[in-house]
């Protein structure tokens, strides 16, 4: 699969120039996108202008190890003068006035922005099929889902249609998509990216987070984005150097088998084919047990519906966004607009949210979740100490047909089991390609870490990278490089 | 737990949502879904004698932000996206 | 039956930073609408709250002020609820864990007005409604509010006048707000409710007031109105009112099935903030001298009238003269008197005895006062030529031709003068009525204009007569 690494070599070479590798993938999007829906916007215009900036860049040896590199952003994550919608009518055309923290890290390196990609409304789905703009479809796949609520950047990477793209992980958001395509999908530990610019879904558990062809482009990226923002009192400096070692003598691999409820045993079978070879290399496989685990997902969704509901609290058509016509009063104005604007799911979650904090429910409910949350917290401690990282599944199964939650929502639901552990505690955790079922679908190992040990799981990936035990495959049509 | 409709109507308009006859019965479904999770976690923790811990996230207070003016945005730029009159946003009658 | 007044006071005050509390923008007063804001505060998706550290320092000397602890960990919570004035739809206040607690505020007398807390929030904007429509601007949203909440302690119309007054000079003092009531930099929310043996009734809480006066009038309505409905057999409904000054009684604002569910929980963008104890410690050592201490120390060190002093002490600018009046010299209770009489009369409002723009200099003034003090002028002449002075801003300069005294022979010739002019005064006086004098002394006033000392008139006065007699 083409990669940031190969690409940035081909640039500061010379062999090819910022502004002809943009074309090409113009050129790629243009014929392959349409397919998967992967991009829900293209700014075309601006991709050449960053082309011509970064090739000024590299012009004076000044290029680094993103510059020229094209990417996607999540249609979450604030462009200014580039609309950024949450895939919601309640935002169509909305334009920001500011761009996010990590898109102007970005920006400063070179990198070049392709176009937004297709999510869940809000970031609230895990298949990518409540968009107003339709489902991001799995390249692998197209009766599939390519996962959410990041499906379209998992599926731009997946497609060769962007050399790696951001996404935004509340439970899951980006692995569960890196998953079902077949990607590497890495979110960061709580705070090691700036919150500034991401479309709040769940302030507490909302991370940024990459989608990427390796672990190599991932702790690149990680690298290039991560750090201390003023504008986010909960971001944090960086912890510990990224050098990508692969590493894994003295390695203690926790194993939890609640983790594993539900999961294919095809996928069962090929974890335990990579941890044999970990063992092989020096690590050590321990048993560890989270008995919190039966409460985290109910906990979770308590949470983040709260957090939500509060969040979404400024969408009104007052300031920007979505308006209600023929209102005669302001209360009106505000009613009509959000029940017109927001979608469905978006709507049940607000609802369920306000519920959850309301006068005679907040303590039965949201404060008995926060405690539980806690419990979760207290749980993976007490793992980490028996344990330097945890393997499970990043998904119980492969990609989900399309329509499949639709009749089942709870399942929709059900499935984020895998993934809204690592939120609640506000752990590092990376979603590695792994293996495949029956239809040659893959599967996505999920590798967590402890608190601030980003470099260290990305380290411990990057191992099963190293020796071709997760190995992202190329599946041709796209940029090919 | 009281879910039923009234509630939910309640609770719909404290968060300035109404739900439209047509999708009533869908979304009391939906709702009583969700809402399940809710119940599940008040069962988890039986009684009212818990504590929660308090959360270490915390900063002391030189580590701040300084009282130092930053640029505005100017008027044009943030009235763009709305609807407004003589440089205010503008919103219907408003019942105090 | 007895009945009493119960009443607490929520008074939301606007701190002088020069930032707003989540975000950079200026809080200056005034302006273009919406040009003093940003992202943050006006909710832009995607935005984030930064916490200004200059609030939370001048809460701590509020708190200080006013005696309370100030809590180590303090954190910060969501109040949700819809309006056009609250762009997040949420308004990041302070709950379960303010930075002050448990204070109080001493009135004259010794009654305490216990604080309950003192908590940080942030202010909505501003709604204009014409005809059918209303108008935002969120210029003020985001300028950082404390909340000063008391227990309901009050127990008269006059106590809560009294409360709300020192707690303006007290902030005044700390340097923290200009508290002024009508430009909105300090707004009260008024708790009543009946209380009595056996009583337990509902409260109504009474907002938009623009003056102390309209507060205690306000108070006496709602508190009589409140007694009618209990005494002839009814229940007082909550309600949130409003007091309409035409009519000088409380109309209901908001009923009580309105009060909100606002759903508060702990605000996730922001950390707790730690307040170590140095910090407290030193906040606490710059602290000003206050206005009860330093009135308590005018009496104690210089002798001042206990009320005198409390007048002054009340105007953080009238201290200040005074006390380089003082310093220079003056005699303390005659440059009180001047001030207490003189100045005030002529600055007659409580905005201007707070902004104290008389244009005399502390020296000028003590000079005047050590001549009344020393005997060289009379205190009319002193009180008449300050008033000049005051109203045509000339310094005292241009005054001294008329301070210097009538030299004997003048005086002489001004008390045969009177003594001539004023033949029925004489007779009466003459005829043993002492009281008789004032109309001489008067007329000597004004012919001298001030200038004559009444004391040596007196004297000339009266060894003049007895040579008549």
């Amino acid at each position: 699969m083409t990669t940031v690494t190969t690409l940035s070599r081909l640039l500061r070479s010379g062999k090819m120039s910022a502004s002809e590798l943009t074309e090409i993938y113009i050129k790629a999007v243009e014929k392959v996108n349409p397919a998967i829906n992967a991009y829900v916007y293209t700014c075309f215009d601006e991709a050449r202008r960053g082309a011509r900036l970064a090739d000024k860049l590299l012009r004076e040896g000044k290029g680094g190890a993103l510059t020229g590199i094209p990417f996607a952003l999540k249609d979450n994550i604030a462009t200014e003068g580039i609309p950024t919608t949450c895939c919601s009518k309640m935002l169509k055309g909305h334009i920001p006035l500011y761009d996010a923290f990590a898109y102007s890290k970005l920006r400063e390196q070179g990198a070049v922005l392709i176009g937004k990609t297709n999510m869940d409304e809000f970031a609230m789905g895990g298949t990518n099929e409540n968009s107003v703009y339709g489902a991001a479809l799995n390249p692998r796949d197209r009766t599939r889902v390519a996962g959410g609520s990041s499906g379209g950047s998992a599926a731009a990477v997946c497609a060769d249609i962007a050399a790696f793209s951001l996404g935004s992980d509340t439970g899951g958001s980006v692995r569960r998509p890196a998953a079902f395509c077949g990607v590497v999908g890495f979110k960061p530990t709580y705070g090691a990216i700036s919150r500034n610019g991401l479309f709040a879904y769940a302030s507490s558990l909302d991370q940024i987070g990459s989608l990427s062809a390796t672990v190599g482009d991932a702790a690149t990226v990680f690298g290039a984005i991560r750090g201390k923002d003023a504008a986010d009192m909960t971001s944090c400096a960086p912890t510990g150097e990224i050098d990508l070692k692969g590493e894994v003598k003295g390695l203690k691999i926790g194993i939890c088998d609640e983790f594993f409820v539900g999961a294919d045993q095809k996928l069962v079978d090929r974890i335990s084919e990579i941890l044999r070879e970990y063992e092989r290399a020096g690590a050590q496989i321990v048993r560890v047990s989270m008995p919190s685990l039966r409460y985290a997902l109910a906990a979770y969704y308590v949470i983040a519906c709260a957090e939500a509901s509060s969040n979404l609290g400024r969408y009104d058509g007052v300031r920007f966004g979505y308006r209600a016509e023929n209102c005669t009063d302001a209360a009106e104005l505000m009613i009509k607009s959000r029940t017109e604007g927001f979608g469905k799911e978006v709507r049940k979650r607000i609802v369920f949210g306000t519920y959850v904090l309301s006068a005679g429910y907040y303590d039965a409910c949201y404060k008995k979740a926060c405690l539980l949350r806690q419990r979760t917290e207290a749980d993976f401690e007490r793992c980490f100490c028996e344990c330097d990282v945890l393997f499970s599944p990043a998904a119980p199964t492969s990609a989900l047909p399309l329509g499949f939650v639709c009749g089942d929502p709870l399942r929709g639901y059900r499935d984020d089991f895998c993934t809204v552990p690592q939120n609640l505690a506000g752990l590092p955790a990376i979603s590695l390609p792994c293996g495949e079922d029956g239809n040659g679908l893959p599967y996505g190992l999920q590798i967590t870490g402890r608190k601030f040990e980003d470099a260290r799981v990305l380290n411990i990936a990057y191992f099963a990278e190293k020796v071709g035990l997760c190995k992202a495959k190329n599946i041709g049509g796209g940029v090919g490089l | 737990m009281d879910k039923a409709k009234e509630s939910l109507d309640k609770f719909a308009s404290l968060c300035m949502l109404e739900i439209p006859q047509s999708e009533r019965e869908e979304f009391a479904r939906g709702f009583d879904e969700i809402a399940a999770f809710a119940d599940m976690v008040s069962d988890s923790i039986v009684g009212d004698a818990y504590s929660l811990k308090v959360s270490s996230f915390a900063l002391p207070c030189e580590k701040l932000r300084e009282d130092i003016p930053a640029r505005s945005l100017p008027a044009e730029k943030l009235l763009g996206g709305a609807t407004s009159e003589d440089g205010f946003f503008l919103v219907g009658r408003v019942i105090k | 039956m007895s009945y009493r007044l119960v009443c607490g006071i929520e008074t939301h005050i606007e701190l002088a930073t020069a930032t707003k509390i989540f975000c950079g923008c200026a809080t200056a007063f005034g302006g273009q609408p919406n040009t003093r804001c940003c992202p943050v505060c006006t909710g832009q998706p995607g935005s984030l709250p930064v916490l200004n550290r200059r609030v939370v320092e001048y809460a701590i000397r509020a708190g200080l002020a006013v005696n309370c602890t100030i809590n180590e960990v303090a954190s910060l919570d969501r109040k949700n609820y819809f309006y056009p004035d609250l762009p997040k739809a949420y308004q990041i206040s302070q709950y379960d864990r303010p930075i002050c607690e448990n204070g109080c505020i001493a009135l004259d007398g010794g009654k305490r007005i216990r604080i309950k807390r003192i908590h940080i929030e942030e202010d909505a904007g501003k709604l204009i409604h014409i005809g059918g429509r209303t108008l935002v601007d969120y210029n003020r949203c985001g300028v950082p509010l404390i909340e000063v909440v008391t227990e309901p302690d009050i127990e008269t119309p006059a106590q809560a006048g009294e409360y709300i007054e020192k707690l303006q000079a007290i902030m005044r003092a700390i340097g923290i707000s200009d508290c002024r009531m009508q430009e909105g930099s300090l707004r009260c929310d008024v708790n009543v409710s009946v209380g009595g043996e056996g009583i337990s009734s509902a409260r109504t809480e009474i907002k938009n007031m623009n003056s102390v006066s309209q507060i205690v009038r306000a108070i006496e309505y709602e508190y009589s109105r409140q007694l009618s409905v209990i005494e002839g057999g009814g229940r007082v409904e909550r309600a949130t009112l409003r007091f309409d000054e035409r009519t000088g009684s409380t109309v209901v604002m908001r009923g009580k099935e309105d009060s909100g569910d606002y759903r508060y929980f702990p605000e996730p963008d922001l950390p707790a903030v730690l307040i170590p104890r140095e910090l407290v410690a030193e906040i606490s050592a710059c602290l000003p001298e206050l206005p009860a201490a330093r009135a308590e120390r005018y009496v104690k060190e210089l002798g001042m009238d206990e009320a005198n002093a409390r007048l002054i002490c009340r105007y953080n600018a009238v201290a200040v003269f005074a006390e380089r009046v003082f310093s220079l010299g003056a005699d303390v209770r005659t440059a009180t008197n001047l001030i207490v009489g003189t100045l005030y009369s002529l600055l007659s409002t409580e905005d201007e005895r707070e902004k104290f723009d008389i244009f005399v200099t502390a020296e000028d003034f003590a000079e005047l006062a050590e001549l009344v003090a020393g005997g060289k002028i009379g205190v009319t002449l002193a009180q008449m030529t300050l008033t000049e002075m005051v109203s045509s801003r000339r310094p005292l300069a241009d005054f001294r031709g008329r301070l210097e005294g009538m030299d004997e022979n003048q005086l002489e010739d001004l008390c045969r003068k009177a003594i001539e002019c004023n033949p029925r005064a004489v007779d009466d006086f003459l005829s043993g009525k002492e009281k008789a004098l004032s109309g001489l002394f008067g007329f000597i006033k004004k012919q001298s204009q001030g200038r004559a000392d009444i004391r040596e008139a007196e004297r000339v006065l009266r060894r003049l007569l007895k040579e008549k007699q």
